[in-house]
């Protein structure tokens, strides 16, 4: 049994289909990355996965578990976190806030534990671990609203690592960052596969897509036209027609 | 001593700054917009005045369940407000607001427009308290409020809401159940009008709808964003200047109200952030005299 | 008896589309609820009132309120609504809120707190379909509002500014990439919007024949529900719950007389509809 099992995804918004009977599954240990022309349905991919968007057909399974339809703090509960392609920290909490707001994933459901003081020194020790994982040190009081975008994305890997996730959902992690910054993303990927989060990656830059995917699924138009390794993918004619030079793939 | 005068004003600030409290619950820390938080202040006076007078209830337990009914029926109602996007949120609680009053002013079980009267004050080991008494009450329910004010905002519910309130849809993918969260604060929040809606009715000793209609929510509101909303200081300090204005500005009966209007305006076009909000002239400036004060002492040494 | 009732509540209605319809065009660019669009509405009444009384015209009186509010409502854009944009939506909804007590108090300490009579006379047909009749005044009311919303229909549909008001209704920073000054079509918006606000108030005050401080007061609120029950931002949809409140208002209460008071019923309206259509009657998500 797979991680995460999807099958005949559909979703339809207003006449227009987003995603079609879109099928693949990812192995447990993966990185998967999800590439495509802009208008692919990459994103409306990882919402459905997440829960902010209900498909019209199809079913998405974790770990077995049918999740598609459910709320998205429900989905956050079953181990799978995700990142958005625009950031959204919470501007006005401090970058330690924004992370807590995560890490306190397990006390929100029951009513009693919720009450509870949220930054003890325990808490914002695991935190602050949290925050150097990803090669945010120093400054963590901050408001987070005020990080140059490079830092922004490092914060919103934060958040979705504070959830303990067996799942990890990167929409365009190297989006705006410049190629040293990519680089050391393309490191932390790698790092926190090693540590045992599979990853599921939407990503325009080819060389962090072919440096760290395991496998490729490729979307054009909502549907899903090639799967495999990266060598394979790379010459894939449909492929590079859906592309139509507007992206390099060398 | 205090004249009679001055206590009644006291009193009617303290009921204000426990409204304003409690409306910041849910508007400042949970984000949510209420515009008709006076209709919970209402069913909070009206069920402790129909418990007092008709079924003998004394004014302790009155009190209790007013706050309690406030606050089940703040539950109920935010079902329907969650439902709803964030600009319609601000127009239903309005709607709730003429609705809540139109039923105590239409349905005679609620005295209809005469309103309810005879709401006798507290009672302490068998004497009727007196008015500064009645102020001691207040303050006393003040400071349990505040305290539960400040649990509540250093607990996961105070981050819950603030990560509501700056991001509805992040905070879900976070693992907040965006709805129980909103709907808890309604519930609280309305409690708390439902507290001060009882020591109302008791203080006035009679009630009428008119008391509890849709210009009351705007009062509170302008109260709470007066001072600077979603801070602990903010809406006390905003229930005690706004409450003190009709006092204050008695010489100028007249445009009282117009005052009042224009103040509003302006401070939502200058100084949205509150007169104490976190970064309006005020706190700037004082700490600005501050750090003046602390350089030239260095400088002095 | 009940063709009566279904009179009134038509003029009712229409009044209320005439008023609703400048707050759902303001909602649709701006984002913004404009309590304070029910000020325009009552100074659309006294200023009519005034140029009545120097004219001796009521169509000229009329126009005279439009132009005026028109203005006005420009006014209240450009110095309120316009610069607290990026602000959280409580903040110009709290500073319309304090502009419309402002302006009511404005009225009273202007013009005094007693009802002013604006007796212009009417001199117009009397429109009847069938068992319906509608008094002189009634179709006076009825014919300025159709004329007025099919100059509005005509410019929407048929014109490139409609066009590019309706793009920026429905997304205002798309538009302005495709060179759209959103600027202008936001001006446009509140120019057109309150200058019907001002029709509004001049009919009423006419049909009444009485012009007060507070006669915004209601309208301010009870608009705000009749706009979100057709859905914010939808114009069509602000003109059809106008009309469905004003026949329920005058129907219920005259026909079936349910003892509730018409000014709630709005409201219950709108919480009744938001319940099973969320975006409102002809909203659309």
């Amino acid at each position: 049994m797979s991680l995460l099992e999807i099958e005949k995804l559909t979703k339809e918004f207003d006449g227009v289909t987003a995603l079609q009977d879109v099928t693949f599954e990812v192995a447990e240990g993966e990185i998967l990355g999800v590439i495509g022309p802009n208008g692919a349905g990459k994103t409306t991919l990882f919402n459905c996965i997440s829960g902010m968007l209900l498909p019209g057909r199809g079913t998405i399974r974790f770990r077995g578990e049918a999740i598609q339809g459910r709320k998205p703090h429900e989905i956050a509960h079953r181990g799978i976190a995700r990142t958005f392609q625009i950031v959204r920290p919470f501007p006005t909490l401090s970058l330690l806030d924004n992370v807590l707001v995560a890490y306190g994933h397990r006390h929100y459901p029951r009513l009693h534990a919720a009450t509870a003081p949220f930054s003890t020194a325990e808490t914002r020790q695991a935190v602050q671990a949290l925050l150097e994982r990803v090669g945010l040190s120093g400054g963590h009081d901050r408001p987070a609203g005020t990080l140059p975008l490079g830092l922004k994305k490092r914060l919103e890997i934060a958040r979705a690592l504070a959830l303990n996730p067996a799942l990890l959902l990167l929409d365009e992690p190297s989006g705006g960052l410049r190629h040293e910054e990519s680089q050391q993303l393309l490191e932390l990927i790698r790092r926190l596969n090693q540590e045992g989060i599979s990853i599921i990656l939407i990503e325009h830059n080819m060389p962090i897509v072919m440096g760290v995917c395991h496998r490729l699924v490729v979307l054009d138009h909502g549907t899903k036209i090639a799967e495999g390794d990266p060598a394979a993918i790379r010459k894939n004619p449909q492929v590079i027609e859906a592309y139509l030079g507007r992206q390099s793939v060398n | 001593m205090l004249s009679g005068y001055l206590v009644t004003v006291l009193i009617t600030i303290g009921i204000y700054i426990i409204l304003a409290l409690s409306l910041n619950m849910i508007t400042g820390y949970a984000g949510q917009i209420s515009l008709g938080h006076a209709a919970f202040m209402g069913i909070g006076a009206y069920t402790s005045a129909l418990l007092y007078t008709k079924t003998g209830l004394g004014f302790w337990p009155a009190f209790l369940l007013a706050g309690l009914t406030a606050g089940l029926v703040g539950a109920i109602l935010a079902i329907p407000c969650l439902r709803v996007r964030e600009d319609f949120l601000a127009i239903t609680t309005m709607g709730i607001n003429f609705v809540v009053e139109a039923v105590f002013l239409y349905i005679p079980f609620f005295g209809a427009g005469m309103g309810i009267g005879g709401i006798n004050p507290p009672s302490l080991f068998g004497a009727e308290i007196s008015k500064p008494g009645f102020l001691v009450l207040v303050l006393v329910v003040i400071g349990l409020v505040i305290l539960a004010d400040r649990w509540l905002a250093r607990s996961w519910i105070g981050l819950a809401w603030a990560a509501i309130r700056e991001d509805e849809e992040a905070a879900g993918a976070m693992g907040i159940d965006v709805v129980r969260f909103k709907v808890l604060a309604f519930t609280l929040g309305s409690a708390g009008a439902g507290f001060a809606g009882s020591l109302y009715a008791h203080f006035l000793t009679f009630i009428m709808p008119v008391n509890f209609g849709f210009a009351q929510s705007i009062v509170i509101l302008s109260m709470v964003v007066f001072g600077g909303i979603g801070t602990l200081r903010g809406p006390i300090v905003g229930a005690i200047v706004l409450g003190a204005l009709p006092e204050i500005s008695r010489p100028a009966m007249e445009y009282r109200t117009l005052l009042y209007g224009v103040l509003l305006l302006l401070l939502m076009r200058y100084q949205p952030g509150g007169i104490l909000g976190e970064s309006s002239l005020l706190p700037r400036a004082v700490r600005r005299l501050y750090q003046a004060a602390q350089g030239k002492m260095r400088n002095e040494e | 008896m009940i063709w009566q009732q279904i009179a009134n509540g038509i003029a009712t209605g229409a009044v209320y589309a005439l008023t609703t319809l400048g707050l759902t065009m303001v909602y649709g660019v701006l984002r913004v609820l404009h309590v304070a669009h029910a000020g325009i509405y009552a100074l659309g009444a006294y200023v009519g009132l005034v140029a009545f009384h120097y004219l001796g015209s009521f169509w000229l009186s009329l126009l005279v309120a439009m132009a005026v509010c028109g203005v006005a409502g420009v006014l209240v854009e450009r110095f309120l609504y316009t610069p607290l944009l990026h602000l959280p939506r409580i903040v110009p909804l709290i500073g319309s809120i304090g502009l419309f007590i402002a302006m009511e108090e404005g009225f009273r300490i202007v013009a005094g707190p007693y009802a002013l009579a604006y007796d212009a006379e009417i001199r117009f047909v009397s429109l009847a379909v069938g068992p319906l009749r509608l008094t002189a005044p009634q179709s006076l009311i009825l014919t300025v509002t159709l004329v007025l919303l099919g100059l509005l229909w005509a410019l929407l549909s048929h014109s490139t500014i409609g066009l590019t008001m309706r793009a920026a209704s429905m997304d205002a920073e798309t538009t302005s990439t495709f060179g759209v000054n959103t600027r202008a079509v936001v001006t446009l918006n509140f120019l057109i919007g309150s200058a019907l606000a001002g029709a509004a108030g001049v009919l009423i005050g006419v049909y009444d024949n009485q012009v007060w401080p507070t006669m915004g007061s209601i309208p301010a609120y009870k608009c705000l529900a009749i706009v979100v029950l057709g859905g914010l931002g939808n114009i069509p949809g602000s003109v059809l719950a106008s009309f469905l409140i004003g026949l329920a208002e005058t129907l219920l209460i005259g026909v079936v007389a349910i003892p509730f008071p018409r000014d709630a019923l709005a409201f219950v309206a709108m919480i009744l509809v938001l319940m099973f259509r969320p975006h409102g009657l002809l909203g659309k998500g």
